[in-house]
């Protein structure tokens, strides 16, 4: 076995690594959870194929279960013409008479999803009355001699294609040998992953972590007990012989198991697929630059894999050995296969339960030991068993048959006898067609339909508004508040509309600033932009310059409160203090455990008090602002003559008055190097000794970093935060022009952001802002709005044609998405001729988020609320009640995209299920805006929906199941119950509503006001939007401000015209239808910080 | 000595350049953003608020024997996405700037 590689080959390999990982998305911390598409990496397929290769790897469900979407169409959701609308493109122009009926292909294919007429039957569910009907038809099949087709009642079991390419060995072996290989594996890698992943959470971590996953899994794994157990021989002296690099032993793995190189991206493929949750988070970790746990405890996909396929080495061959007499080598596996395939196939219906009785007592006397490996006695049996089994297959055939035509007739309101009516011919082609067209195969048609149905509402319902479509209002609003595009958003608007005077619109919410944002008291800036960006600006939340001292207490309190929390903790995780600590603090911990549980919102009141007596509330504000070099030098020196000033007081007793700034001056600039002074003369100024002189300009250097490098890393700091005035009028004027308001500003424009609040929720970032990666939006609010307010950046707008009037005040604000309570900052901006105006605006935010409340209580599970007071204490205490698995609905529901003008959809209901970006196709003739609109909050809208497409239709395999078994594990993510792969998507709580869905699966419908030729220009200068569109991963629809009518973009790029009244489609040329309550208070308090 | 030019998706610039470290190149420069015609295609660049979906280009210089092992970094890579590498000799004034270990 060659153990060095070249480096060639090791380059060759990762290729074919990134590949094999692309498949499975990555998995985002979910401190910062961001909403993706779980078949992100399959994206470039179309959508059914995707689908398809998803089920392959990871066994999920593309489609909601056909019943689901048949209680849709009871439920009125989906009509039957739909149906057959969806179902015309695979239709043949032939008919039958069935039960003297002329009956068309559409007709029965039709019937057969809407009936479920080749579903399978379970025993239980079948009457008496119809098992006699059935038997009967079947004896008349068989005496007009007609044949069941091959699709109905029999699983095809046919298999092509190298072992390797198909599944890795170790689950053929499994499949093949009925051993747990697999299963071993996934345990000992989430074992491993587990502990080398752990963030902070474990009271022991896992000690070699600095020496990369493979390396420290190597050196441990020497000591594991368990490989013994697992009757890997030798495991210890196996290890040591393990190439050092995880590069060298993954080649050795994949050359020893001979898997051939035109395998191996497959190969590795379904090996990352087995615990996507994971990989995707090694994933996501191996591609961060600067990320902290990664720089200090490196892993990838190839270190990950030379552990992996290790154990599936030593674990499959020792499998194969003693079930088979083999070795886990491809090429003899697919030799073995090749040779014997009756046996092969034998031994798999066995392991899989398949077998009737007779059978599986011949294969039970054949796994005796004398002829356990005779592979020819068991070729001889399969063949057997195989030919019997040929014999019975018309008569199971037939039954099948019988089932689904007797379900058929009944179904078209006939009995059976019609069946025996019915020209044996015509029954034959009418089994082909319900053959050809089998329940696995509905989805896509089902899924079509559901799409179709809810187009036809949309359009609908904004039909009137299209035909309606007046010059706007050239009065001033009484305000302008802009929210994000969040669907949430969209139920706010018209509540806050509906007050009269306000105009909405609608921009990504992180406005179009992407920002590193560091809250006051915090070590590490987060990054408030959607993951498609990397920010390039830092903000710092610092306190207003006029709270200095209640600053500094702040701060202190801060660190005393922080050394509580790690004394505690270092309490909890020591082996003997817990002991002790039960006894004497136990019932401590029982009081928030009772209060928290009875009474949330008392409880959050009062702990809420104690935290202000404790740590003042501050007012802060964000460092926006980018320094000139002079001024940040400036400011250095004087931090630095402070410090100075002080030692020197504290050291040798200097009184204030003999330290002139000229000497302070003089003594910084000797400590950071930048002066060469004479020895002596500032000890004599000082009246120390020159040693003591040197000595202190040591500990300047040393302990107050005032040396050269102190100097400039401060300087940098200083530097690199805040944004230039010139890229202030950038981003103010990108997010302006992206909404298309550029004219006519009220007094008060009022950027709102959005972000959640509940209680012991792993999942609350994804119930915040996704265009700020999970977080809060406030801060990029409250940047923006300081950006806007700014004269010098008033002023380059105005040269660039954005006229804001002297009187239009920027203001920040928060709309909290639980209890739908808006909070405004930074009041202290706003000057008082804007007082009567922000009164006003107080007031309609609390009414507009009442109302909002009130409406959104309305789909939660429990009893609705009376009024919306009642509402909106019931979301209050949802936000506080720690037992509360679903605070809020979230973005559940979502299926719809607005790109277009607030008229096009200013006083429709879309039932908070639509994301609006505000657009004006007038304003953009290059088609620019509308580039970055569909390049951007488009692509994660699509995200967004993807997320809670997959994470219904298969909860268990793309969601991550019930958030009651769940379990926090290395503050990356959760797991069910203690062992288990990392779950990814969403939890059960947020996407259904008991066991059926509560969000409706549909892929996203972006509805674009603007001329076709544009969007599709847009289109093809972006293989991402082609890929998207092309392939089927959402549904575009223009709204061609030309004629005023809407057209359907299809695979192709062909564009329909779409008639609202049917939601169907129409050919070019038909004409068919004509087209906390009380801001001011919680404000005053708020302007300190929510983090 | 040669010159690699990589143009590839913004998303794969990371195993780009973790190849370069990994194959000892000591140095190389990115150009974000970059526009163009391909096999694929037209690529817009400038892209306002999404980093990932336009191209880049990533520029080394590293002695002959390290061309091979890129090249078998990148051809599996370009049979799947687009994207281009052109080697071409170059003379460089400090040489031992670019040899590495």
């Amino acid at each position: 076995m060659p153990d060095r590689f070249t480096d060639t080959q090791r380059m060759e390999l990762r290729s074919y690594v990134q590949l094999a990982g692309e498949a499975v998305a990555p998995y985002w911390p979910m401190r910062t959870f961001i909403h993706h598409n779980p078949l992100h990496g399959l994206e470039s397929l179309p959508f059914e194929q995707a689908v398809q290769q998803g089920r392959e790897l990871f066994g999920g469900h593309g489609y909601l279960p056909n019943q689901e979407y048949r209680r849709q169409v009871a439920d009125r959701r989906i009509t039957e013409h739909e149906v057959r609308v969806a179902l015309e493109p695979m239709a043949q122009d032939k008919d039958v008479t069935f039960g003297g009926r002329r009956l068309s292909h559409l007709d029965i294919l039709a019937v057969s999803m809407l009936h479920g007429v080749t579903e399978a039957l379970s025993v239980a569910a079948v009457g008496e009355t119809d098992r006699a009907a059935a038997d009967r038809v079947a004896s008349w099949l068989e005496s007009a001699g007609v044949m069941g087709p091959l699709g109905l009642g029999m699983p095809s079991g046919s298999e092509s294609g190298l072992v390797p390419a198909r599944e890795p060995l170790s689950v053929w072996c499994d499949r093949t040998c009925g051993t747990a290989v697999v299963e071993t594996i996934n345990r000992e890698l989430v074992k491993w992953c587990s502990a080398f992943l752990d963030e902070g959470e474990a009271g022991w971590s896992m000690p070699g972590r600095e020496h990369t996953f493979y390396r420290a899994w190597k050196s441990l794994a020497q000591h594991d007990l368990g490989l013994r157990l697992l009757g890997v021989r030798d495991a210890g002296a196996l290890l040591r012989s393990l190439p050092d690099r995880p590069d060298d032993a993954l080649l050795a793995h994949l050359t020893a198991m001979r898997i051939p190189k035109g395998a191996w991206e497959q190969y590795l493929s379904r090996h990352l697929a087995a615990l996507p949750g994971w990989t995707g988070y090694i994933k996501w970790r191996s591609q961060q630059t600067g990320y902290p746990w990664q720089e200090e405890f490196p892993i990838d996909a190839v270190k990950y894999l030379a552990v992996r396929l290790f154990y599936e080495r030593e674990l499959a061959d020792a499998a194969c050995r003693a079930h088979l007499a083999l070795p886990a080598q491809a090429d003899v596996i697919q030799r073995y296969r090749d040779d014997y395939p009756h046996a092969c196939r034998l031994r798999q219906a066995w392991v899989a339960g398949q077998l009737p009785a007779a059978a599986t007592k011949d294969v039970r006397r054949l796994l005796r030991k004398k002829t356990r490996h005779d592979h020819r006695a068991w070729e001889e049996l399969g063949r057997r068993h195989e030919t019997l089994h040929r014999e019975e297959l018309p008569r199971w055939q037939r039954e099948a048959a019988a089932w689904a035509l007797v379900r058929l007739a009944r179904a078209l309101g006939l009995d059976e006898q019609a069946v025996e009516s019915t020209n044996p011919s015509d029954v034959r082609m009418l089994l082909d067609w319900l053959g050809a067209f089998p329940p696995e195969d509905h989805g896509p048609v089902w899924l079509s339909a559901f799409e179709a149905a809810h187009r036809r509402q949309v359009l609908t319902a904004l039909a009137p508004n299209v035909a309606d479509d007046g010059p706007g209002s050239s009065s001033r609003p009484l305000a302008q508040v802009i929210f994000c595009i969040d669907v949430r958003s969209e139920v706010f608007r018209r509540h806050l509309e509906h007050l009269g005077g306000y105009e909405t619109l609608g921009l990504a919410g992180f406005f179009g600033v992407p920002l590193d944002y560091q809250p006051f008291g915090t070590a590490h800036a987060v990054a408030h932009c959607p993951v498609l960006l990397k920010p390039k600006n830092l903000v710092r939340e610092v306190p207003r310059s006029y709270h200095g001292v209640l600053a500094e207490r702040h701060k202190i309190a801060a660190a005393l409160n922080q050394a509580a929390t790690e004394l505690l903790h270092d309490l909890k995780e020591n082996v003997v203090t817990p002991y002790v600590m039960v006894e004497a603090l136990g019932w401590w911990f029982g009081l928030p455990l009772f209060f928290r549980t009875l009474a949330p919102r008392w409880y959050d009141a009062i702990t809420r008090w104690f935290r202000r007596a404790a740590m003042p509330a501050i007012a802060t504000t964000l460092t926006v602002e980018k320094l000139a070099r002079e001024e940040a030098e400036e400011m250095v020196a004087t931090e630095q003559q402070a410090v100075i000033r002080q030692v020197l007081r504290d050291r040798f007793g200097v009184p204030g008055a003999a330290l002139s700034s000229t000497l302070l001056d003089k003594i910084r600039r000797k400590a950071i190097g930048a002066a060469e002074g004479i020895n002596g003369e500032i000890a004599n100024a000082l009246g120390i000794t020159p040693d003591a002189e040197t000595a202190f300009y040591e500990e300047l250097r040393e302990r107050h970093r005032i040396s050269p490098r102190g100097s400039s890393t401060r300087l940098d700091r200083l530097t690199h935060t805040g944004f230039s005035v010139s890229e202030q009028a950038y981003f103010v004027e990108a997010a302006l022009r992206l909404m298309g308001l550029t004219s006519n500003f009220s007094r008060i424009v009022l950027f709102c952001a959005h972000g959640s609040t509940s209680q012991n929720n792993p999942y609350e970032s994804a119930l915040d802002c996704g265009a700020c990666g999970g977080n809060h939006g406030l801060a990029n609010a409250r940047a923006i709005a300081g950006m806007a307010n700014k004269t010098s950046v008033r002023a380059i707008l105005h040269q660039r044609g954005v006229r804001i009037p002297n009187d239009t005040q920027f203001i920040a604000a928060e709309h909290d998405t639980t209890t739908d309570v808006v909070r405004v900052v930074d009041l202290e901006d706003v000057p008082a001729t804007h007082r009567k105006d922000l009164q006003r605006l107080l007031a309609d935010l609390d009414e507009a988020g009442r109302q909002a409340a009130y409406e959104r209580a309305g789909s939660l599970p429990q009893a609705a609320p009376s009024e919306p007071g009642a509402a909106r204490r019931a979301a209050a205490r949802r936000s506080q009640d720690w037992a509360e698995v679903r605070p809020e609905w979230g973005l559940s529901k979502n299926s719809l995209i607005v790109i277009g003008r607030r008229t096009l959809t200013q006083r429709v209901d879309l039932h908070g299920r639509s994301f609006l970006h505000s657009y004006d196709y007038e304003k953009d003739d290059s088609g620019k805006l509308l580039e970055t609109i569909m390049t951007a909050p488009l692509v994660v809208a699509q995200w967004i929906n993807m997320e809670h497409y997959f994470s219904t239709v298969d909860n268990d395999v793309y969601g991550s199941g019930s958030k009651i078994y769940h379990n926090v594990v290395g503050r990356v993510g959760v797991m069910t119950g203690v062992w288990g792969d990392l779950r990814i998507g969403l939890p059960a709580q947020t996407v259904l509503n008991g066991s059926r869905p509560y969000h409706e699966p549909m892929r996203l419908l972006a509805v674009i006001e603007a001329p076709r030729a544009r969007i599709q220009g847009v289109i093809d200068r972006h293989p991402l939007l082609d890929q998207l569109f092309n392939g089927g991963w959402m549904t575009l629809i223009a709204l061609d401000p030309r004629d005023k009518h809407f057209y359907r973009h299809e695979r192709g790029g062909k564009w329909v015209r779409e008639t609202p009244a049917r939601g169907g489609v129409n050919d070019d040329g038909v004409d068919a239808a004509s087209d906390e309550g009380n801001q001011d208070r919680r404000a005053r308090r708020s302007i300190e910080v929510c983090h | 000595m040669k010159e690699i030019k990589i143009v590839v998706q913004g998303d794969q610039l990371k195993f780009v350049t973790e190849l370069l470290d990994r194959t000892g190149a000591t140095g190389y420069t990115i150009i974000n953003n970059v526009s163009g015609k391909g096999h694929h295609g037209f690529h817009e660049g400038h892209l306002l608020f999404n980093d990932t979906s336009s191209q880049v280009i990533v520029f080394t210089v590293v002695p002959e024997s390290k061309v091979e092992p890129i090249l078998a970094g990148l051809g599996p890579l370009f049979n799947r996405h687009s994207g281009a590498m052109f080697v071409t000799d170059v003379a460089v004034s400090r040489r031992e700037h670019f040899v590495g270990q």
